[in-house]
């Protein structure tokens, strides 16, 4: 047992951080506090920053123009942009749900084509998967991709995308075999979101986002577009293999939260005395960053796990699981430290810790983003514990 | 090698044997017969603990310098956990600890037989209602010695014990240890049950002179000592803790897959599913932060405040766990000829024994808006915040 980092991560972990205290300025979160960047927290130039020093790439094989390292690299790369919250929005959809996929299902000529420019953080995609009768039953889409020629005529409707409306390209699932036993019957597409017969139309969310709807309409994609065998699309879309699952990013993200909340309790003071100085205000500090503590924990099995080639599986939904049912009650706690100024968005002249906390807490009514609350307990519970299906 | 969380092939090693071992000592009748006979334990399953070495895993000769063998400890008291087993020792341990600290070349004599299992030590950590600080057993300095006067509570198997080592403090304001004989005239025991099922006794000392060498250690150095072990007496109970949960939530799973309601597993049933992955969660969360702390500690970062969140984590999942095995078991774990009660009312009582939730939660605040070495001292410093 050897819970240290050693001595090259530990170098990359204080050369990031050195690069994201010199880059993550205020000016920069101010940019990011607007509505229109808030929606997911992105910045293609600082995407770009990254791409430069070869961080949205790293553990990619060098043939690729990857750094062909192990992934705990990219698990201290995303812990350390969690701390400063740096803003992912425009590449981690690219390099967190395509990259992988694609250098495991694509061809040769797929991945010279699609793969440089997700590195230099050109490309910024959108996923295409959830539609109005497709949530947690994912595998039930109705979206279909009909062969014609070198072609397949895309038709149906695509939702809560979170990107598509400045995504250079889609990330897309989509019936090809209708006839043909679940999960054997899709296959994956990646399509420039430029291709005539898209629609895209924005609703806005309750947490100042916005998502998407994609109407895809008689859109001809090149057969040289479908990412994996045909039919074999959801082997495609749910594969993970060597992509960074541990969530350190958002566990990273809370503590530094929670580090503004100290800092917040020192200053301000209530009947006279500070904040801090408060027993039940401290407990829950204390409680609070115990809870992320053990997160953190959990995130770092998966990437200890990575890091010995293994692929972890109900390990990252408990992870995942732990984080989700943390983000309302602690949300809950902060407002009441707050106060009503706690309520004010990000934007305004008058928001506390930028808004944060009123965001997380509009955020975490709904775990839903990547299969709901009860998706990943199903999954522990079932591949996890092996209790029997219902 | 960096970044590895597994164990050591001797810590895997220890794992397994230890299972075994106390697999033969932890049986339903087992745990029934332990809890309900004239100690409290079985005094044989100790001994041969003495003998195997595990009573001294962790305590390192010097106790000052670097204490290697946390993580060992660690694997011993998660099986430990896991059989359930009640017995004297945890608090072996903390008294061994203790007398290392303190005196640990003249008392090595004591403190070899205390940890091969042949002796049995205790220490009264607390006031009769049941706190710690202020101490107010008086030790009062006689020519050559002390007499020591007092009530404590809470001392564990101290019917058991071949010695007491109680806290009193003199007419100069220093708290120091004295070592007590049980059988001393002057001293008298009352048992007392507790919701934990782990015996303990009420003390009092009614004026017994004791000799100058039964104090341990140099004037006013209890306090100080009692700080010295928290931190590493308080990594085994977490330990204990995560092995506790673990098997409640093992046994409720196996249950759970073969019992049926409505012609089928309740296992298969969302609403069981559901707990069981919260109570996963808990488990593994409490087993990783245990092990960090473990190490940590043996990386000699003692005052870290996440060695002090093993316990305070780990005691909520425990009881989170044993809760919700309780409940999937519902009428057949609420009998007392079951395992699943001793889970329960064990993992709320370590909880409470030596630095409840509340408390390990305070001093982690003191820790995180103060940051800096531990502070050592009896009591809480309400200006560290302010």
């Amino acid at each position: 047992m050897d819970m240290s980092l050693g001595p090259e991560l530990t170098a990359f972990r204080t050369e990031v951080a050195d690069f994201l205290q010199a880059e993550v300025t205020p000016e920069l979160l101010d940019e990011l506090d607007t509505q229109e960047a808030a929606e997911s927290n992105w910045s293609q130039p600082f995407s770009q920053k990254l791409a430069r020093r070869g961080w949205l790439s790293l553990a990619w094989p060098t043939a690729y123009g990857g750094g062909g390292l192990p992934l705990p690299y990219v698990a201290v790369l995303n812990e350390q942009l969690g701390r400063f919250r740096a803003p992912v929005g425009w590449h981690n959809i690219a390099t967190e749900w395509v990259a992988m996929p694609l250098i495991t299902y694509g061809t040769e000529e797929q991945k010279r084509r699609f793969l440089p420019p997700i590195a230099r953080a050109e490309h910024c995609y959108g996923p295409a998967f959830t539609e109005p009768e497709a949530g947690s039953d994912l595998a039930n889409i109705q979206t279909r991709a009909v062969r014609e020629g070198d072609r397949y005529v895309l038709n149906g409707l695509k939702v809560f995308s979170t990107e598509a409306h400045r995504a250079t390209h889609l990330w897309l699932l989509a019936v090809t075999d209708p006839g043909g036993r679940r999960h054997r019957n899709l296959s994956m597409f990646i399509i420039d979101n430029s291709t005539p017969g898209i629609t895209i139309r924005g609703v806005r969310t309750i947490n100042h986002g916005r998502l998407n709807s994609i109407y895809l309409d008689d859109v001809r994609v090149p057969v040289g577009n479908r990412i994996g065998p045909e039919h074999q699309g959801w082997r495609v879309a749910m594969s993970t293999l060597n992509i960074e699952r541990s969530g350190i990013y958002y566990v990273a993200l809370y503590r530094s939260l929670l580090d503004d909340l100290i800092a917040f309790c020192r200053t301000t003071h209530r009947a006279g005395r500070p904040l801090i100085a408060d027993d039940s205000v401290r407990r829950g500090l204390a409680r609070w960053a115990t809870e992320l503590e053990a997160q953190r924990m959990l995130s770092w099995r998966i990437v200890w796990l990575q890091g010995r080639g293994e692929e972890p599986s109900s390990e990252a939904s408990i992870q995942n699981l732990r984080t989700r049912q943390f983000q309302h009650p602690f949300a809950n706690f902060a407002l009441d430290l707050l106060g009503l100024p706690g309520l004010i968005p990000a934007g305004s002249r008058w928001a506390v810790l930028r808004g944060r906390v009123e965001k997380l807490y509009l955020t975490s009514c709904s775990q839903h983003s990547g299969g709901t609350t009860e998706i990943q307990k199903n999954i522990i519970a079932l591949r996890g514990l092996g209790l029997p299906r219902g | 090698m960096a970044l590895d969380l597994s164990l050591e092939w001797h810590q895997e090693e220890l794992r397994r044997s230890s299972r075994a071992f106390l697999g033969e000592y932890s049986s339903l009748q087992a745990l029934t017969d332990a809890e309900h006979g004239a100690h409290g334990f079985n005094r044989e399953a100790h001994r041969r603990m003495g003998r195997l070495g595990w009573l001294e895993l962790g305590i390192a000769s010097d106790s000052y310098g670097p204490p290697a063998g946390a993580v060992d400890a660690v694997v011993l008291y998660e099986e430990l956990g896991r059989a359930a087993l009640p017995g004297p020792h945890f608090i072996c341990q903390l008294a061994g600890r203790m007398l290392s600290v303190l005196e640990p070349t003249r008392r090595s004599g004591l403190i070899r037989d205390l940890l091969r299992g042949d002796v049995i030590g205790t220490v009264a950590l607390y006031g009769p209602a049941g706190d710690m600080i202020p101490v107010e057993a008086v030790a009062e300095t006689l020519a050559g010695g002390y007499r020591l006067r007092g009530t404590w509570s809470f001392v564990p198997y101290a019917s058991a014990a071949d010695f007491i080592l109680v806290p009193a403090r003199s007419e100069h304001g220093y708290v120091d240890f004295f070592t007590v004989d049980p059988r001393d005239p002057g001293v008298t025991l009352e048992a007392l049950h507790t919701l934990s099922g782990e015996r303990q006794h009420r003390l009092v000392i009614d004026n017994v002179e004791v000799d100058a060498s039964d104090r341990v250690g140099k004037p006013d150095s209890g306090s100080g000592a009692i700080e010295v072990v928290k931190p590493g007496a308080r990594l085994l109970q977490a330990a204990e803790l995560v092995g506790l949960a673990a098997a409640a939530l093992e046994m409720a799973v196996e249950y759970a897959k073969n019992r049926e309601a409505f012609g089928r597993p309740i296992g298969s049933y969302q609403a069981i599913q559901h707990k069981c992955a919260d109570m996963v969660a808990d488990c593994d969360a409490s087993r990783f932060l245990t092990y960090q702390a473990a190490w940590l500690y043996d990386e000699g970062q003692r005052s870290d405040p996440r060695v002090l969140m093993a316990k305070a984590f780990a005691a909520g999942a425990a009881r989170r766990v044993t809760k919700e095995a309780h409940q999937i078991f519902a009428g057949a774990g609420f009998v007392v000829d079951h395992r699943m009660n001793f889970y329960y009312r064990r993992a709320k009582g370590i909880e409470m024994f030596l630095g409840r939730s509340g408390e390990l939660f305070d001093e982690i605040a003191d820790l995180l808006v103060e940051p800096g070495p531990c502070r050592v001292s009896t009591g809480r410093d309400r200006s560290a915040g302010s």
